[in-house]
């Protein structure tokens, strides 16, 4: 059991792992969770250490978003999904760092300051939930709950080494994390383990009538009947020998680019492997549109966090309300969310809308469409996707796509920091693999493999809308197989 | 949670504002769309918490329609204003002055409650016609049951947009000035009429009317600006990412359809038709909700016009005595009808037939048969007794008698209501008037 908590330690240093210390890290901030009114309930996550990022709420915690605007800021009412864990039994640690609003890619633009990451302090965590994924790394809590707008849990997943998991959009409750995007936000899971994460997991994704983004209790069920459906018309006559038998993994040629380090390279072969000895086929499939995601993503995304955050306009929330409106964005926003906010408003403005929020909107759909075309399974929220034969599916049909989560291992912060003093939009490109399922709304999980000069790296498996549980199969069998591979 | 905008609340849509939104919209003639959807609109202002208001743009709930105005409204002419379209929103929260000195408070509970909005189209050509618009609106929307549409608490409200143009130009070439918070319809009469007087002015002396929101200072008579075009915001609309597409089947608005009640067109060309009842009954009956449906429980086999006469004189006095309306009442048609026959068939006078009413108004459960037992009321049928009564009357007031038969003949209702009063009231005034006649009669031939 203890070697399977291990994260994949494959050519990475003891001494980098066993510096900085958790308390050095700054992953968990804030004061400690105030105890609890009554004993929790026993149940199957008793025992379990919960950190919350922190953007979603619970009554114990601040819920600052690493912002001035709601810094001391305690929510009246739990989230759902933390709801949910603690009716399971588990234990609340505290909450993590992240970027304010979780605008960001590094856990760096925080009120409470900069999350290291557990590997080389210099280096970034990720973003924005690294304090999530740097508190996990260090064991600090058995799993974190964060949230992914376009890939805020699996970057500092990958970067931290640890497993990173952002469901299907709606599959989680989003009562309670505080809104970035909201078309594209979900509540992400961080552990060790894939195994940890699918049976928190299970604990979570249930219908919620207090959000209306949040699949219902029909469409779990169609997606259950198709995929059972694609299941029966694969079964061979026999019963498979290898787990992942049946399973097709597709490999998207758009996401060979030239930026990717080489030791990016050798983990995405080393997964191809691994997931080939596990009794998968192995294919290239193609994403016409991959390129055009993440201007699209960027362009989305900043409008509608321009939306959410027009009510941080100082006169409500946390200690700062009542110092006064004028110039209080200035005040209370950091430069990144102030930055983000004007290009958002600017997208939405009567005359961009047509030059840009149409145009990315467009672009979003031909990007789901293009992840419709190349899964098996059919999606089951377009009319008419049950209907589709799924005798059709012919060459180049997969269950899975993998490709790395990012083109490299954690940057150097000084690094960073000059790269964005040239480019302010440098830092975007960090979301160059995690943006396109956000856009599509499809799950996607990073799991630690190989590394480069004794940092983690992280491969990123994504499955069509709903496949949730197939993923989490797969990353867990890919997770297993890796380490595995490693002792010998 | 999210009239408050808790960060990380989400709005949720209500079913019964779709369905009292679809209502209305078929009650206006329009159509209920198959897809609408939700955006928001980005404005700073104080009671905006979310700083953005959930409204309907680009897809809203309903299409169509029109209100008719005619001899009805008491216009000699018949025309129809179209509706443009209705649309479901969020209501801000209310600002509240004066109770705090120096401060304007903010009551969030009206915040995020969700309102109907009808945009007309520029079909209105005077303020008159404005005014019976609103109007009529409003009597319908009572009517089927979408809003009790009182102007004061603010049930409706409403904003007009005015513009003038020259006898030989197009009937649209004027600019419009939005006329905001408008709130009754004697406000919104006058308003427009100040406002088309000033835009009037404007133009004759040569000037320009600027595109503009104003307000209208009732006790002057005249409209004042309230907001420049130039400061007009770019509302940066968007579709809301927390609300679902709203999807609308045929079978769905079918069944609203069939459980609209009758639209008060129909029902006053019926009333007249089927029960011969005079316009001004019609009228008064159909203004009060829930009135043609008491009446109609009511009539069945009684005489339709003596029991409208009855609704809309004595259950209406009580009823504006009491500042109260017929749908709060706590008469119930089975106590109205046995009043209502207790007296056709002469058991009680109608005097006891009013007394029975407040009685039932006040809260008396019991029925009126029960009612009268309890009162111990019969009326005195006998003429014989009557007559014993009316001769002791007559026996003891020779003055009047003497009077009457000089040819004083007022003293006649004196000894009416003598003897009225010695039957305490259980006798038919007209029987007692017609043996005082006669006993008189024979006073004189003797």
């Amino acid at each position: 059991m203890a070697a399977a908590l291990r994260p994949n330690l494959r050519g990475l240093s003891r001494r980098h792992y066993h510096q900085p210390t958790p308390a050095m890290l700054n992953a968990l901030v804030g004061p400690p969770p105030t105890p609890e009114a009554a004993a929790p309930p026993a149940g199957a996550l008793t025992g379990w250490t919960i950190g919350l990022k922190s953007n979603i709420a619970s009554t114990r915690l601040p819920t600052t978003c690493g912002s001035r605007a709601l810094q001391a800021y305690s929510s009246p009412t739990d989230s759902t999904v933390w709801r949910r864990l603690h009716l399971a039994g588990a234990t609340l640690v505290g909450a993590t760092n992240m970027d304010e609003f979780g605008m960001g890619s590094h856990t760096r633009d925080s009120l409470h300051g900069r999350t290291m990451n557990p590997w080389d302090a210099g280096r970034s965590a990720g973003g924005s939930s690294g304090g999530a994924a740097a508190a996990v790394a260090r064991g600090v809590c058995r799993v974190a709950l964060g949230s992914d707008t376009g890939g805020s849990v699996r970057l500092p997943a990958a970067w931290c080494g640890v497993v990173g998991f952002k469901p299907s959009y709606g599959q989680l409750s989003r009562r309670g994390l505080v809104a970035y995007g909201s078309s594209l936000d979900a509540v992400g899971l961080l552990a060790r383990t894939a195994a940890d994460i699918r049976t928190a997991y299970l604990h979570l994704a249930h219908p919620d009538t207090h959000d209306m983004t949040c699949m219902t209790a029909e469409t779990r069920l169609r997606i259950a009947h198709l995929r059972q459906r694609l299941r029966e018309q694969r079964q061979g006559p026999t019963e498979p020998l290898l787990p992942l038998a049946h399973v097709r993994v597709g490999v998207p040629a758009e996401c060979w680019v030239h930026e990717l380090s080489s030791g990016c390279l050798m983990a995405w072969r080393q997964a191809c492997a691994a997931l080939r000895a596990l009794g998968c086929t192995v294919e290239r499939v193609s994403l016409g549109h991959l390129d055009a995601a993440l201007p699209a993503y960027y362009t989305v995304a900043l409008a509608e966090a321009a939306s959410n955050m027009a009510r941080f306009d100082g006169a409500r929330y946390g200690t700062h309300a009542m110092e006064g409106l004028r110039g209080a964005r200035s005040r209370l926003l950091g430069a990144e969310v102030q930055r983000r906010v004007l290009l958002g408003s600017y997208v939405m403005g009567h005359q961009a809308r047509q030059s840009f929020l149409a145009p990315a909107q467009r672009i979003r759909r031909l990007v789901q469409r293009d992840f419709d075309r190349v899964f098996a399974l059919p999606n089951a929220l377009h009319a008419g996707a049950a209907g589709r034969a799924v005798e059709e599916e012919g060459e180049g049909r997969v269950d899975v796509l993998l490709m790395p989560t990012a083109v490299g291992s954690a940057p150097l912060v000084s690094e960073e920091a000059a790269e964005e003093g040239r480019c302010r939009a440098a830092g975007y490109v960090t979301d160059v693999m995690t943006v396109p399922a956000n856009l599509a709304g499809i799950p996607a999980v990073s799991v630690p493999c190989g590394s480069d000069r004794g940092l983690p790296l992280g491969m990123q498996l994504m499955a069509q809308y709903g496949d949730d549980h197939r993923l989490l199969d797969v990353a867990e069998h890919l997770q297993k197989a890796l380490a595995s591979k490693e002792k010998a | 949670m999210v009239d408050a905008s808790i960060p990380g609340s989400l709005p949720r849509l209500n079913p019964q504002c779709v369905d009292i939104a679809a209502r209305a919209i078929l009650g206006l003639n329009g159509q209920v769309q198959h897809m609408s959807s939700f955006d928001r609109k980005h404005y700073f202002y104080y009671d905006q918490p979310l700083g953005y208001q959930i409204t309907q743009h680009f897809y809203p709930i309903g299409r169509g329609g029109f209100i008719e105005l005619g001899p009805d409204e008491g216009f000699d002419y018949t025309k129809r204003v179209r509706i443009h379209q209705v649309q479901l929103e969020q209501d801000t929260a209310k600002s509240v002055h004066g109770v705090s000195p120096g401060h304007v408070l903010i009551d969030l509970n009206r915040a995020g409650v969700a309102l109907i909005e009808v945009v007309s189209d520029p079909d209105i050509d005077t303020a008159e016609e404005a005014t019976q618009f609103v109007r009529k609106m409003q009597m319908l929307l009572r009517h089927i049951g979408v809003s009790n549409c009182n102007m004061e608490d603010g049930s409706i409200r409403c904003d007009v947009n005015v513009s003038v143009y020259h006898r030989d130009s197009d009937r649209l070439s004027g600019t419009r000035c939005e006329l905001k918070n408008l709130n009754s319809l004697k406000v919104i009469r006058n308003a427009i009429d100040a406002e088309a007087t000033r835009q009037k002015g404007l133009l004759a002396a040569g000037g320009v009317v600027d595109q503009e929101t104003r307000g209208f200072n009732a006790q002057k008579g005249v409209t004042y600006l309230s907001r420049s075009k130039e400061s007009a915001p770019d509302y940066r609309y968007m579709p809301d990412p927390d609300i679902p597409e709203v999807r609308i089947s045929d079978s769905w608005i079918k069944r609203v359809q069939s459980m609209l009640p009758e639209l008060p067109e129909a029902t006053r060309l019926r009333l007249g038709k089927q029960y011969g009842l005079s316009r001004e009954d019609i009228e008064t009956m159909i203004n009060e909700p829930g009135c043609v449906s008491f009446f109609e429980r009511s009539v069945s086999g009684r005489d339709p016009k003596r029991v409208a006469a009855w609704i809309t004189s004595e259950v209406f006095g009580q009823l504006s005595y009491r500042a109260q309306r017929l749908a709060n009442s706590l008469l119930t048609v089975e106590q109205f009808c046995g009043m209502f026959d207790a007296l056709s068939s002469g058991l009680i006078t109608s005097a006891q037939a009013k007394q029975l009413l407040i009685e039932f108004m006040d809260g008396e459960k019991r029925s009126a048969s029960e009612m009268i037992k309890v009162h111990g009321w019969k009326v005195i049928s006998d003429d014989a007794q009557i007559r014993d009564i009316v001769s002791k009357i007559l026996d003891s007031h020779p003055k009047e008698v003497a009077g009457y038969l000089k040819g004083q003949k007022r003293r006649l209702n004196f000894l009416v209501g003598k003897a009225m009063a010695a039957t305490k009231g259980q006798a038919r005034p007209q029987d007692v008037s017609r043996i005082v006649k006669e006993l008189l009669e024979v006073s004189i031939s003797v």
